[in-house]
């Protein structure tokens, strides 16, 4: 539809994905090396990390236990999370837009937080769970201990497993077709067999996704493995990484060599996902898309029940045990009261209201840009047959590879040393573009899963009325992807709302963002847990009304099923 | 002849000798009198000039680190409040701060005045980058260069070169300092301890928690206790290896256990203010304090240590901090203001003792080792923390 310019936009394209997001990987990637101590000392070039990187003691069994996490906690929460997406998008179940909304809540909740609060409850001496258990009859010699693999398995699968799972997935159910389903039903297939065999077959791409994101995430982050892992000797692979980075000076070089392993899982999960994306139709949304809804009939009750638990245990019981921690004078000890004074401390410190508005500023941007940039780099890679946009997909699953706690790095080179760029180093701006392309990973992939459902005739209908390619994509596209380009802009809201290993290096006293405030504060010199609390709920008070008001707005724009 | 020509002469020679007298005397006090009050009078004018040239900046850049940037908050207050002159002190960790600083300085960019960072990211980055000036030239206050108001009468320095990072705060520490739970450890288990070599008999074992030598602020601990020559690496690769220790690497973790009695004790943790602060709210926690034969050294947990940046942008500005820091009035304020409990200051002068921990204060006529300004132990700290943890990550 773009004729000559598609080579233009492409290159474009090309270029912003490829400074801000592979220039910095490559930069890393050169560090690997540089064998010099420092890495911002006289460079010395060398294969001395890539020969020590992988002979570091006990890195084979840390990688064998990552994939240990990765399997068993992705076992739970796939198809937990597929079959709460399907009741919540395809169901009447009654509230389903409210537990919808629930599940959100569940991933708004910061990861370290989340920990924290499962360790109040079932910390083997402190734990709250275990001195109930007691009073209990028949139950009372329980003790739960979160010390342990089924603790951390445990804690994956509650914040970035069913959470995460979920709101990726239900918008995706939603758009699936009503006529396909009645078709099996008429057929004589009960609602299970239906759901089996002409369902999910074609929620294939969204759950691949879901399946690829966290098998990299399970790699890139190590809170809680930290907490949890450290006291009963059980390392993953990205606690080493952490561990290399606690050097004095850190060995950005031998850490960049050991998260080169991502890399090699990207090299599979592309192929994987361009095969599951090309070897069949997915269409669900076609000029003949019929919304509709399924009644569980007998089983409503129990399966709203069964959600409600769920949501209880996700969202209600982390929540309030973060609320009890920030009114304690120490989280855990009861014995020694409780208090007003973190919230005090908190609100009345000269840099809250600065580092809210800094928040708010940052995570509005990113919410409002990021959906939209995005879902034109998806449309780009699914509907065009442009040239590059092989290219252009490998570069945004790249990209993802690196953790936070190198990405950060290579970004405060980039706008160090780069001519134009670095005017903006120490500004906010810096900070806007970094928070913009936080998540491009999950937004992007989202957008090609749901492109995919989309089908082609409605573009060519508007093609060949005579509409540009702009009128089509806000009066056709836009609509469609509404509830798609909501998810994003939640997801965008809440990351850089929460992001702070990638601008930790870039943010001044000016612009330091709430999520920065509460590492101050909760770091192991300050020691002040309480405060940080404090902070994560008043990022998630914020989180979920800007959710809600963005929700809202999409539902009213989106397709509605009866 | 008068008969009382001699004793008129005499008298002549005793008036003269007793007005010269007088008059040296008289001139004497003068002179002693007045040199003082010039030399006073030189330094207020040119304290004066340097407010002013400071005030001209409008800025000072100090990096601090962590825990410490939040604690002095108050004092950066106090002193931009006073001058009138706008601190900035940015977010992060000393290895953060020094990645910034390092990366900044790789472009050409010098933003940063006054360095106030822990000592590992000073020993093992910013010094051998060449990052620190000299700072003799900028101590100008009388407070500050009169050695003899400081301990042991003179100043102490953190670099084995006695120029780049002044020593202004420390606190005695204990070879290997050891909190316990008192639930968990009898005062028999206490009474046995002779020497920090009856922590590694049978009846400790699975009983300590530590910070392991790949953690930042462990690891340095763990480095200077290899090097020790009254512990050392056999005691350390014992603790190590044949202890069964729970190496922990979250402090509040660490704390909480051993609150719990999940641990019966805890050593080179660096815990103490938070230990001390729940013990005094009547938790079952105590400091091992009962006098070994290992000799204790002196510690400036990441506070206590100031230098500054060559080519810094606002050099009056970070003159005028340095000084007034260790002044009398800055040190007076850093003990009473700090947002918690700081180290001792060095400044023998009485300084009101604010908010210091009083076991935290030196003991006079000890001879304490500063692991980091002895030569033999920086040309080896590196070497120590990588055996150390090679030593750990092996165990695992």
């Amino acid at each position: 539809m773009l004729g000559d310019k598609s080579l233009w936009i492409m290159a474009l394209l090309v270029i912003l994905i490829g400074f801000f997001l592979i220039y910095p990987v490559l930069l890393l990637f050169i560090q690997s090396f540089n064998v010099a101590p420092d890495v911002f000392g006289t460079a010395k070039w060398g294969l001395g990390n890539w020969r020590e990187g992988f002979r570091e003691p006990g890195l084979l069994r840390a990688l064998a236990n990552t994939f240990m996490i990765w399997g068993l906690s992705t076992v739970i929460s796939l198809p937990v999370s597929v079959a709460i997406a399907w009741t919540l998008a395809r169901t009447r179940l009654p509230f389903s837009r409210t537990l919808e909304f629930m599940f959100w809540v569940a991933f708004m909740l910061p990861t370290v937080s989340v920990t924290i609060a499962w360790i109040d409850l079932l910390d083997p001496y402190l734990g709250i769970f275990n001195a109930a258990f007691k009073f209990v009859p028949f139950i009372g010699k329980i003790q739960l201990n979160i010390y342990s693999i089924p603790g951390i398995v445990w804690m994956h699968v509650v914040t970035s497993g069913i959470p995460a799972m979920v709101i990726l997935l239900t918008p995706a159910f939603r758009n699936m077709d009503a006529v396909l389903e009645e078709a099996s039903r008429v057929s004589g297939g009960s609602n299970f067999a239906t759901f089996f065999w002409v369902t999910l077959p074609l929620m294939m791409p969204p759950i691949a996704l879901v399946f690829a994101l966290k098998l990299l995430r399970v790699f890139q982050t190590f809170e809680i493995e930290l907490l949890l892992g450290t006291p009963i000797n059980f390392f993953v692979y990205s606690t080493y990484i952490y561990n290399i980075l606690q050097n004095s000076p850190p060995s950005y070089g031998k850490a960049a060599v050991l998260a080169s392993i991502t890399l090699l899982l990207i090299a599979f999960i592309i192929p994987i996902q361009r095969w599951i994306l090309h070897r069949k139709n997915y269409s669900t949304v076609t000029s003949k898309f019929k919304p509709g809804l399924i009644d569980l009939g007998a089983w409503q009750p129990v399966v709203f029940a069964l959600i409600v638990i769920a949501v209880a245990v996700l969202t209600v019981v982390p929540f309030s045990a973060l609320l009890v921690s920030s009114f304690m004078n120490r989280a855990g000890f009861f014995a020694l009261g409780f208090t007003f004074d973190q919230w005090n401390l908190v609100l009345s410190d000269p840099l809250f209201l600065r580092s809210l508005s800094t928040t708010i500023l940052l995570a509005t941007t990113a919410a409002i840009v990021g959906p939209i940039l995005f879902s034109l780099v998806a449309y780009v890679i699914v509907r065009t047959k442009w040239r590059g946009r092989a290219l252009l997909d490998s570069m945004v699953w790249l990209s993802g590879a690196v953790p936070g706690m190198l990405s950060g790095l290579g970004l405060l080179m980039i706008f160090l040393g780069t001519p134009g760029l670095n005017v903006l180093y120490g500004t906010i701006w810096a900070l806007m573009i970094v928070v913009i392309f936080q998540g491009h990973t999950t937004g992007i992939n989202m957008s090609k899963a749901v492109f995919v459902q989309i089908g082609g005739e409605m573009e060519e209908a508007a093609r060949l009325a005579g509409a540009g390619w702009l009128s089509a994509y806000v009066t056709i596209w836009i609509p469609l992807l509404m509830p798609t380009l909501a998810v994003m802009a939640m997801l965008s809201f809440v990351i850089a709302s929460g992001t702070t290993s990638s601008i930790i290096l870039l943010a001044s006293r000016e612009t330091t963002t709430l999520s920065l405030l509460a590492l101050e504060y909760g770091s192991e010199g300050f020691g002040n847990r309480e405060a940080a609390t404090v902070i994560s709920l008043v990022i998630i008070g914020i989180t979920c009304v800007i959710a809600s008001t963005i929700r809202a707005f999409a539902l009213r724009q989106s397709v509605q099923h009866a | 002849m008068s008969a009382y020509a001699p004793v008129l002469n005499c008298f002549r020679r005793l008036s003269l000798s007793f007005l010269l007298l007088t008059f040296s005397f008289g001139a004497a006090v003068g002179l002693a009198s007045l040199t003082p009050a010039a030399a006073q009078d030189d330094f207020q004018q040119k304290w004066q000039s340097l407010i002013k040239a400071a005030q001209k900046e409008g800025e000072l850049v100090v990096i601090f680190g962590g825990q410490p940037g939040r604690v002095y908050g108050p004092v950066l207050q106090y002193f931009g409040d006073k001058f009138g002159i706008r601190v900035i002190s940015p977010p992060g960790n000393g290895t953060l701060l020094s990645n910034r600083l390092l990366a900044e300085r790789q472009a050409g960019r010098y933003t940063v005045d006054v360095i106030h960072v822990a000592l590992t990211s000073l020993y093992s980055r910013l010094l051998p980058a060449g990052v620190l000036d000299d700072l003799r030239p900028e101590l100008i206050h009388p407070e500050v260069t009169n050695e003899s108001l400081w301990l042991g009468g003179h100043h102490w320095w953190a670099d084995v070169d006695h120029k780049f990072y002044f020593i202004y705060a420390a606190r005695r520490r204990p070879s290997l300092e050891v909190h316990y739970n008192t639930n968990a450890v009898t005062p028999a288990d206490i009474a046995s301890i002779k020497s920090d070599w009856d922590f590694l008999t049978d009846k400790w074992k699975g009983k300590f928690v530590s910070l392991p030598p790949t953690n930042g602020g462990g690891g340095e601990g763990w480095a200077v206790e290899v090097v020790n020559p009254h512990i050392g690496k056999e005691w350390v690769n014992r603790f190590i290896t044949k202890m069964d220790v729970n190496f922990v690497t979250d402090i509040r973790q660490i704390v909480d256990g051993l609150a719990t009695g999940r641990y019966a004790a805890a050593i080179n943790v660096d815990a103490r203010k938070e230990i001390d602060a729940l013990a005094a709210q009547g938790m079952p926690l105590a400091l091992f304090d009962k006098p070994v034969k290992e000799p204790d050294y002196m510690s400036t947990s990441g506070q206590g240590t100031i230098g500054v940046a060559k080519n810094r942008p606002h050099p009056n500005a970070a003159r005028l901090f340095v000084n007034w820091l260790l002044s009398r009035e800055g040190q007076t304020i850093r003990q009473s203001m700090t947002s918690e409990p700081v180290i001792p200051t060095l400044r023998v002068d009485g300084i009101p003792e604010g908010k210091i921990l009083k076991h935290e204060r030196l003991l006079p006529g000890v001879d304490y080792w500063f692991p980091m300004a002895d030569k033999d132990f920086m040309a080896h700290m590196n070497e120590a923390r990588q055996w150390a943890v090679n030593v750990y990550l092996s165990s695992r």
